[in-house]
């Protein structure tokens, strides 16, 4: 609560809730925004207000446009970053020469941009909450009266296409044509089990595929030079040559060990045709490759260190995907400590990370953000960018939930007019099946569970709401399937969002942050309401905190028993297989 | 070497005429002579010389009571010296040079490393001095309790000074102001300011802008109209809550000024002074405007015009010409 001092903020050295609730007791604060902009010959120090930061002096040259961070949409797959177009102020030609034609000119892509926010002149509160880069396209532009850039969020540049390699005549010379193009795989997981079964009596072969590289090779036409296949583009931890298959006519025909040899790590293997000392038999006669033949093994995928324990392990995959695969724009250092804590999560069971299997193998092009959000959503954790500018993992698991948090969010915490709940558009839903299990030898997810509802909200909704959920890197059914349950709970509860501007007394919050609303606005009603930070802004005109809560109201979570009628969603609702 | 004659009583029309002045330039032969008018009402002054070997006579009105605008800034020192003609025996490091006092923005501050014995040089660059009739230090965080010194010299080391001017913190803290109660006769190249302040909580001296130089002066003929008015901006983003209180985050206070002129004679030199301050100024530089220069705390802006004014002229043919005018400052331009 507030003191005497009528202006705390003018002695304050320290940014934290207190003085945030201070300020907002005695309705004024003095937050401020400032950015650094490198140069080429240094950088600019520019507010939109003339004032110190410590012993740097940031001069008033522009106006700060809303700066964003989201953890986006749940199941969307994809992850928003933030970018901000900045109109630095040249009515008086300072930056003439570092425009073409001037003096110091030297382009402006790939230029930081650094936007932070503080306390007055105090530089140790100054948080930054933007990092990017002036993009390539359209990053740069001027008119009579200012320079206008555009910056995109520094993890932006990570996200590349995977895999990174493709196969190509230049590199292996004597490729049939049909392969040249495709990516050379990336392989995770333990591909040496619950595999697909087929023939008399069904048994299980094989499913990752091994790509002749030299088809078109006299020798290996001939018989007389061995096969060589490429199946990843990294070191695999092992390669089980005992179960190397072809597939010819529909018909799976496992190699002889010992026509089978590694390559170096794992990621190739060479083939002994007829005539170079092989001695598989292939319906009836020697093997010899022909066109149109596709060879198959079994695996284990990158290792990933520590004995292996976390070689099937979703947070660890995705952990190695971003240091892996953003051409070392992502550091073990830019993923926040909360990695560790969810790649060890043990409990309950549906939430058992630890020990939870997964396996991936991809060879068309996907961008890496792209498929560690795909991965990680299908265990209902999600990626976003933190306070500290860090790839931090949000939880949907329900005993993650906040069921006491510390902030209340009460109407003088509102802008006014601003305060708008919404049922979104996707993700409500009331029955489910999962397509999961995807198999690179039929380049589809091999299986499905079966449907569940929930009963109580088909009956409440009067309808059943049906959707399909792939889950394509999972393929234990027990796991799948109370993966699905939980889908389900979450969905079948009807979450609403809401789209409010705080005060700057939420400064502080950050995307997953739990908080209470308890308002009162015309005929919307929340009595502490526990909601979820789902999206979090700052505009400058007043330091407004622009933000998208999930709102949890109708959603029981452990510590949460709203206890309304109409509940049916949430941890304990039960969820019904469809016979 | 000059001589002050006093003349006040003497400047009525019956004695303004050239005998009685002949006296006056025939008892200081040789000598320069400074006329001084006390009175109020604006005064004008023929001058006869009767002596014509090395002589030369100029007339100066000055006075320290009436609107004064200083527009050029001789603190700056001459463009050769690049806006670089400052220096301090104290400086706090990163972005607090002692040239930030050349700027027009008074939240970009000169600091030093102490509160005492602090010394910020100046060299005007120009060999024939400068006399300064007025000086401020605005945007500064001395106590009361500070002693503040302007000195003068013919060199850079100050060896001898030539002039010293004591000057005392006003009542509001973070402007101060020095008027020339009389026409400065003496120029020096350097300038210097001397502060001591052993009582300031912040252990350091800082300054916003520093100017001095000659201001344009209003003839005590004409002046502003009562009532004049002070005001001030306060510059603030706010929120609106749903809880029908707002919430404020403070950027500024600015201070106004606005002045009303009326019939002002036009050839007058009241008139043809501002109209100069607007042809220089436009509504783009800003200017010192002290209104009353004996208390000049109390209404002075550093500001730009808001506008350039209309001037209705109520023109009389040969009974002259008068004009109207409402002059409007804003510190925030």
């Amino acid at each position: 609560m507030a003191t005497s001092d009528r202006r705390p903020y003018l002695l304050a050295t320290v940014l934290d809730q207190a003085l945030l609730d201070e300020m907002q007791d005695n309705l004024e604060n003095k937050l401020e925004m400032i950015c650094e902009i490198e140069s080429p010959t240094g950088t600019i120090y520019a507010s939109d207000r003339h004032k110190y930061v410590g012993t740097r002096f940031y001069e008033a040259l522009l106006n700060f446009p809303e700066v964003m961070r989201t953890v986006g949409e749940w199941l969307s797959g994809e992850l928003e970053f933030s970018s901000l177009t900045l109109a630095l102020s040249n009515v008086d030609g300072r930056f003439n020469n570092f425009l073409p034609g001037g003096a110091d000119f030297s382009g402006w892509i790939g230029k930081t941009v650094l936007v932070k926010i503080g306390l007055r002149d105090v530089a140790s509160t100054y948080t930054t909450v933007f990092s990017g880069e002036v993009t390539e396209i359209g990053g740069f532009k001027r008119d009579k009266n200012s320079v206008i850039l555009t910056a995109r969020d520094t993890f932006d540049k990570a996200n590349v296409t995977i895999p990174q390699t493709v196969l190509t005549d230049t590199g292996f010379a004597d490729i049939e044509d049909n392969f040249v193009g495709l990516g050379v795989p990336i392989i995770y997981g333990d591909w040496t089990t619950s595999l697909r079964e087929f023939g008399n009596p069904p048994a299980q072969k094989a499913s990752i595929p091994a790509i002749p590289t030299n088809g078109k090779n006299a020798g290996v036409q001939a018989g007389t030079t061995a096969l060589s296949c490429l199946i990843s583009s990294h070191d695999l931890f092992s390669l089980d040559a005992t179960n190397v298959y072809l597939f010819r006519s529909n018909i799976f025909w496992k190699f002889d060990t010992a026509d089978i040899t590694a390559g170096t790590g794992n990621r190739s293997l060479t083939i002994k045709q007829d005539n170079s000392g092989g001695t598989t038999v292939i319906d009836g006669g020697s093997f010899r490759y022909e066109a149109g033949d596709e060879i198959f093994c079994r695996v284990k995928g990158k290792d990933l260190g520590s004995g292996n324990i976390y070689d099937d392990n979703v947070v660890w995959i995705t952990r190695d995907l971003l240091l892996s695969y953003t051409n070392g724009d992502i550091v073990s250092g830019d993923l926040d400590a909360n990695w560790a804590t969810y790649r060890d999560k043990s409990t309950p069971a549906q939430s058992d990370i630890s020990t939870l299997k997964f396996r991936l193998w991809r060879q068309d092009g996907e961008s890496v953000m792209k498929e560690v959000l795909s991965l990680l959503e299908q265990v209902r954790l999600e990626v976003f960018v933190s306070r500290g500018l860090k790839l931090k993992i949000n939880s949907l698991q329900f005993e993650d939930f906040t069921a006491a948090p510390s902030v209340t969010i009460r109407n003088w915490d509102v802008e006014r007019g601003t305060f708008a709940p919404e049922s979104p558009d996707r993700n409500q839903f009331n029955r489910a099946a999962v397509d999961y299990d995807f198999d690179p030898s039929i380049n589809e997810n091999r299986r499905s569970t079966a449907i569940k509802n929930n009963t109580d909200a088909v009956n409440q909704a009067g309808k059943e709401i049906s959707k399909k959920i792939v889950i394509p890197n999972m393929y234990i059914e027990g796991e799948v399937n109370l993966q699905l349950v939980e889908f389900i709970r979450l969905a079948s509860s009807y979450p609403e969002f809401i789209h409010v501007t705080l005060t700057p007394r939420s400064f502080l919050l950050d995307i997953g942050d739990f908080v209470f609303v308890s308002v009162n606005i015309g005929s919307t009603v929340y009595s502490n309401v526990p909601c979820m930070v789902r999206q979090i802004g700052y505009n400058a005109d007043g330091l407004r905190i622009p933000t998208i809560l999930q709102s949890f109201q109708m959603t029981p979570f452990p510590g949460y028993e709203p206890g309304f009628s109409g509940t049916v969603g949430g941890y304990n609702a039960t969820i019904t297989t469809e016979s | 070497m000059t001589t002050t004659v006093d003349l006040s009583g003497y400047l009525e029309d019956s004695y303004l005429s050239g005998p009685y002045l002949t006296g006056v330039t025939g008892a200081i032969d040789g000598m320069q002579a400074l006329m001084v008018t006390t009175k109020e009402v604006g005064s004008q002054a023929d001058m006869i010389i009767t002596k014509i070997i090395g002589s030369q006579a100029s007339m100066v009105l000055y006075n320290a009571t009436a609107l004064r605008v200083m527009c050029e800034f001789l603190s700056r020192g001459t463009p050769a010296l690049g806006g670089t003609n400052w220096s301090a025996n104290s400086q706090a490091g990163g972005d607090f040079d002692i040239n930030n006092i050349n700027s027009d923005i008074p939240e970009q501050v000169y600091r030093s490393v102490t509160d005492t014995g602090v010394i910020i040089t100046s060299d005007t660059g120009l060999p024939q001095g400068v006399a300064i009739d007025t000086f401020a230090m605005l945007n500064h965080n001395l106590t009361k309790s500070a002693t503040v010194s302007l000195q003068g010299a013919d060199n850079a080391g100050f060896a001898p000074v030539g002039q010293t001017i004591n000057i005392t913190p006003q009542v509001r803290l973070d402007d101060m102001y020095y008027i020339a109660p009389t026409l400065p006769g003496q120029r020096f190249r350097y300038w210097r300011v001397l502060i001591d302040d052993v009582n300031n909580v912040d252990g350091y001296i800082e300054i916003g802008i520093v100017v001095y130089g000659n201001a344009q002066i209003f003839s005590t003929k004409e002046c502003f109209e009562n009532p004049i008015i002070p005001g001030k901006r306060h510059f603030k983003d706010e929120i609106p809550t749903e809880g029908f209180t707002n919430i404020m985050n403070d950027r500024a206070l600015r201070k106004t000024l606005k002045m009303s002129f009326l019939q002002l004679e036009n050839g007058e030199g009241n008139l043809d002074l501002l109209n100069e301050i607007f042809d220089f100024a436009r509504t783009s530089l800003k200017c010192l405007w002290i209104p009353t220069p004996v208390q000049p705390h109390k209404y002075s802006v550093f500001a730009k015009l808001v506008d350039l004014p209309e001037q209705p002229t109520t023109d009389n043919d040969d009974d002259g010409a008068f004009t109207d005018l409402d002059i409007d400052l804003d510190e925030s331009l």
